[in-house]
């Protein structure tokens, strides 16, 4: 009885009428990444209509940490995702997804709660609406707040705790940016998550105005339809506002048996240099069995530096792991490499740092897991990043901007890290930097 | 096991929707027995004397919100007490049929459903059209 009854509703889903809808925007075309963009009912739509059998589904909503009301409430609402709705529970949602064959995730970053969904290609109109209902309805019982999410959100503090790399950058956007941006991305233990904040929390941010859908794999006709059928009774709200953020810096140190982490970092609003910057000093290796020419190669994968792009800033990280010796060496050549950079930059290497900010920053919105950064974007700035936007303003960096960005981390206050054997890790002082 | 609340409870609703003159039967003789059982003249509401020996009642009682799991604590010694003394409350504080609220079994109906669903997926045919 159950099978039929499920097959009948999967049926009824998918033979849904294409209806006209007045207000539906005219789709306009962002040609470079291939995006078509609109506005439906007030939420913005971006779509990739690629060919394969597989679609991927984005609602980015702009909940992430930084609008947290209390410290970890985000978390909380990110875990209850896929859990009760008034339609169906979310055992049936469970079963249902691995009868027709696909994947429900949920992320959680500073700026935005990331609802992805998988599928085949002619399972649109199910998993729309299973996301719909996530957003627009969701139950959030007390009970499933101890039962299923409590637990949950223990497991990912204490996963979180075990990793050094995630210790370290939690303690530099707590130095960095302290409120906001700074608050933590996790539920502690200390804090007081009941129901009723989550239930505020949702009732604040999950708004139409905070929405943006982001799809590969689907026309933009077919999802306007779907907005306007399954999105139309979610609360309008108001766009949630992104205040300024402000650098502090500072001196954070953890110990901790997890592994030994030295990080340093410098945020500012929102700028090429930066991406230029951490291509110039690299570190990371982008190509098998070798770690590049960058200034950081030296250090054999030890320390490397990584741009954080939020949404009105931008963080510079330059990160060393290893045992405390290695970390003191990596540290140093991080230092030394600064300071050649703060002497000057030789067009070779500002065109290698190009290249390759270049690459990185198209990169990341690139296929499935880009669609997150698509959606920020959108939900930011009301269009979908442009690719060539995005080249000219990296060609545009010169030699001279990213020589004074040196200049200033040597000399200003900076947020500085360390994690693990804290007794054996140097000061940011005594590698030279202020913190 | 599953479902035997759920059985109950909805034989209870039929018959005082569908079956009204045997309702207006039963309903003297229900207030009758509620008397004459004197679980409220232990200060004890019905639902305190569901058998919570097993897996679903247990559930549920864990889903309580904290007051109403102090309160039926307190009701359920308080009751005790009285046992082991053989006597009953004074008069004034029998609880008062307002008083007898069925708070725990919405939480036993909730579980059940859910077991039932569960078992449900779990026996389930999958036929491909």
């Amino acid at each position: 009885m159950l099978v039929s009854s499920t097959s009948a509703c999967l049926r009824r889903a998918a033979s849904f009428s294409v209806r006209a809808n007045a207000s539906r925007s005219l789709a306009t075309a962002a040609a470079d990444l291939g995006f078509e963009s609109s506005t439906v009912d007030g939420i913005k739509i971006a779509t990739k209509d690629i060919a394969g059998p597989i679609t991927t589904l984005s609602f980015v909503i702009k909940a992430g940490s930084r609008y947290a009301t209390v410290p970890g409430v985000a978390h909380a609402l990110q875990r209850f995702a896929y859990q009760n709705t008034p339609k169906r529970s979310g055992l049936r949602l469970t079963r249902e997804t691995e009868l027709l064959g696909g994947s429900l995730t949920s992320e959680l970053t500073r700026d935005s709660i990331i609802l992805t969904a998988r599928f085949l290609k002619d399972d649109l109109p199910y998993f729309f609406e299973a996301l719909s209902d996530v957003f627009a309805q969701p139950t959030l019982a007390r009970h499933e707040l101890a039962e299923i999410v409590g637990p949950l959100l223990k497991l990912d503090a204490k996963l979180a705790g075990a990793d050094a790399i995630v210790v370290a950058s939690e303690g530099i956007n707590s130095a960095a940016y302290r409120k906001g941006l700074g608050l933590p991305l996790y539920a502690q233990a200390t804090d007081a998550i009941s129901i009723d904040t989550v239930r505020a929390y949702k009732d604040a941010v999950y708004t139409k105005s905070n929405l943006a859908i982001v799809a590969s794999g689907a026309d933009i006709s077919t999802l306007s339809d779907l907005v306007s059928t399954y999105l139309e009774k979610a609360p309008a709200g108001t766009a949630s506002s992104t205040p300024a953020s402000a650098f502090y810096g500072g001196e954070l140190r953890f110990p901790t048996t997890a592994g030994n982490v030295l990080s340093f970092g410098y945020a500012s609003d929102v700028s090429p240099t930066f991406n230029v910057l951490a291509s110039v000093l690299g570190g990371a290796s982008s190509i098998k069995w070798s770690y590049g020419t960058s200034l950081l190669s030296t250090t054999a994968g030890k320390a490397y530096a990584k741009v954080t792009p939020y949404n009105g800033s931008s963080l510079l990280t330059i990160t060393a792991t290893g045992s405390p010796a290695e970390i003191k060496s990596a540290g140093a050549t991080a230092v030394d490499a600064l300071k050649t950079v703060a002497a000057g930059v030789s067009p070779e290497i500002l065109k290698k740092g190009i290249a390759g900010a270049k690459f990185d920053a198209l990169y990341a919105l690139e296929g499935p897991a880009g669609l997150a950064s698509v959606g920020k974007t959108l939900l930011a700035s009301g269009s979908v990043p442009a690719a060539s936007s995005i080249v000219s303003e990296i060609e545009s960096v010169t030699a001279e901007s990213v020589k004074s960005l040196a200049e200033k981390i040597l000399s200003e206050k900076i947020a500085a890290v360390a994690v693990g054997k804290v007794s054996e890790l140097p000061y940011a002082d005594e590698l030279g930097l202020k913190a | 096991m599953t479902g035997s609340y759920l059985r109950t409870y909805f034989l209870a609703k039929y018959i005082t929707s569908n079956a009204p003159a045997l309702a207006k039967l039963i309903t003297p003789l229900q207030g009758f027995l509620i008397e004459t059982n004197g679980y409220r003249k232990m200060g004890l509401r019905y639902d305190d004397l569901i058998s919570e020996e097993n897996p679903i009642v247990q559930k549920a009682i864990n889903r309580l919100p904290p007051n109403e799991y102090y309160d039926r604590v307190f009701r359920i010694r308080r009751a005790h007490q009285l046992s082991l003394m053989h006597q009953l409350l004074p008069k004034e504080e029998y609880l008062k049929p307002e008083q007898d609220v069925r708070y725990l079994t919405p939480y036993i109906l909730e579980v059940e459903a859910e077991m039932k669903e569960r078992e449900y997926f779990d026996t389930m045919a999958v036929v491909t059209k």
